[in-house]
């Protein structure tokens, strides 16, 4: 039995990372996009979902058994709300129905350049601690932080838990690899994901700042690049035999990015990670969010067969022949799996197959996270899954 | 005023349901303080 469940995984891993490397000869894989959609579809609301350990397992194993794609970029992380909720605020807004789940930016008020520098000077550990939490969420003191902090410690236990064993009931009892071990960030992508810059206030901060950002940048590097080796290193030395990648790295600053721009604050982190992966003989997922298009130089620059590059907004056939050197996970529109008939959907993933997978480097997924109730009608999902891994091997 | 400095050990201690665990009280602190920068 135990060999069974290891048997499947390890393909499932060999398929996804030889597609991923340009080497499969194999069926195309499949990778759910889907965060929150397979709470509505095990009969939740959002609400129900994220704040009961419970519902969201059952949530992960149904949508698994109904779907049954080949790995899932995410297995019920959005859980930890709980624990962001001991501060007061989760950084989150959920609507009364628990339908709507809203990004609650909580930006900082300190002028951008004063924001720099004391960053720089201070590191994200300390920085978070003496002034995002008294910023973000009120807590001055020492006896203030103390019983929030216990109490989101203890959350943190309960959510690792459970998240431990959906992990584990994912990968012996059905043979699903878990996506990635860790994740990352680029220097940058911490400013704006953290709201400690909004979209306006990095705007302002590349045109009005940029000297100050880049030896921002530099700074949060240097702890930044020891912290990926170390990882990286460790990584190797302990095979992972239920991870299919080392990271996931996450990229949205881009997208209110000039080239000039991405030239100075992202692209030389991006090309010094990607060249400590392929030393070591690693891949990674990209997630590359909004559109790329206006990036294509410094993405072709990327070493060939590293990354499983997941899209949005950017057209798959465009992609394959701009970046022939990334694998291209997704492309498939939500917007069919929402509104068209099953029919037509499978007669879009046909179109998208002969376009896409001669190469063998063509992972279906979707091209936005399936959040929302209306995100999916269940049949057409079940109607693409079934139609890809049925005919991928073609 | 918090001081990541002089307050750390102090919240640490409050961590009683993790007796003897320096290094997994610190990890979880850690933890939570990455999750404030990427929710």
């Amino acid at each position: 039995m135990e060999k069974d469940y290891k048997t499947k995984l390890q393909e499932t891993k060999k398929l996804i990372l030889d597609a991923t490397r340009g080497k499969n000869k194999g069926r195309i894989p499949l990778i759910s996009n889907d965060r929150t959609w397979k709470v509505f579809h095990a009969g939740y609301n959002l609400r129900e979902g994220l704040y009961d350990y419970e519902k969201m397992e059952e949530a992960v194993y149904k949508f698994h058994e109904d779907f049954q794609y080949d790995a899932y970029v995410d297995l019920g992380n959005r859980n930890k709300l709980p624990i962001m909720d001991c501060f007061g605020s989760s950084g989150y807004q959920l609507d009364e129905a628990g339908e709507l789940l809203n990004f609650l930016p909580l930006p900082m008020t300190d002028p951008p350049a004063k924001i720099l520098k004391e960053l720089a000077e201070k590191g994200t550990k300390r920085y978070a601690f003496e002034n995002l939490i008294p910023t973000y969420y009120g807590i001055q003191t020492k006896e203030e932080l103390a019983p929030v902090m216990k109490k989101a410690a203890a959350e943190f236990l309960n959510y690792s838990q459970k998240k431990g064993r959906i992990v584990t009931t994912m990968r012996e009892k059905y043979g699903v690899p878990t996506m990635n071990r860790g994740g990352t960030f680029y220097p940058i992508e911490l400013l704006l994901n953290s709201g400690v810059l909004g979209m306006r206030e990095m705007g302002i901060a590349m045109r009005r700042n940029a000297d100050a950002l880049a030896d921002c940048l530099e700074a949060l590097s240097e702890t930044w690049k020891k912290e990926c080796i170390a990882y990286l290193d460790r990584y190797v030395e302990t095979e992972d035999d239920h991870a299919i990648f080392p990271y996931a790295i996450g990229n949205l600053t881009h997208t209110i990015m000039s080239p000039k721009q991405f030239a100075r604050f992202v692209h030389p982190y991006q090309m010094w990670l990607a060249n400590e992966l392929k030393k070591r003989g690693l891949t990674a997922y990209l997630n590359i969010e909004g559109s790329m298009a206006h990036l294509t130089e410094f993405y072709q620059e990327l070493p060939d067969g590293v990354f499983c590059t997941l899209i949005e907004q950017d057209d798959p056939v465009q992609f394959r022949k701009w970046c022939p050197n990334l694998t291209l996970m997704g492309g498939y529109p939500t917007s069919y799996l929402s509104n068209k008939t099953p029919e037509q959907c499978v007669d879009k993933a046909k179109e998208l197959m002969d376009a896409l997978a001669g190469d063998g480097r063509w992972i279906y997924s979707e091209d936005k996270l399936l959040s929302y109730r209306k995100d999916v009608r269940a049949e057409n999902l079940r109607a693409v899954t079934t139609y890809i891994r049925e005919h991928g091997a073609e | 005023m918090l001081s990541y400095e002089e307050d750390l050990q102090y919240i640490l201690d409050s961590f009683d349901f993790m007796p003897e665990e320096e290094e997994k009280r610190q990890a979880v602190l850690e933890a939570i303080l990455a999750m404030i920068w990427v929710s």
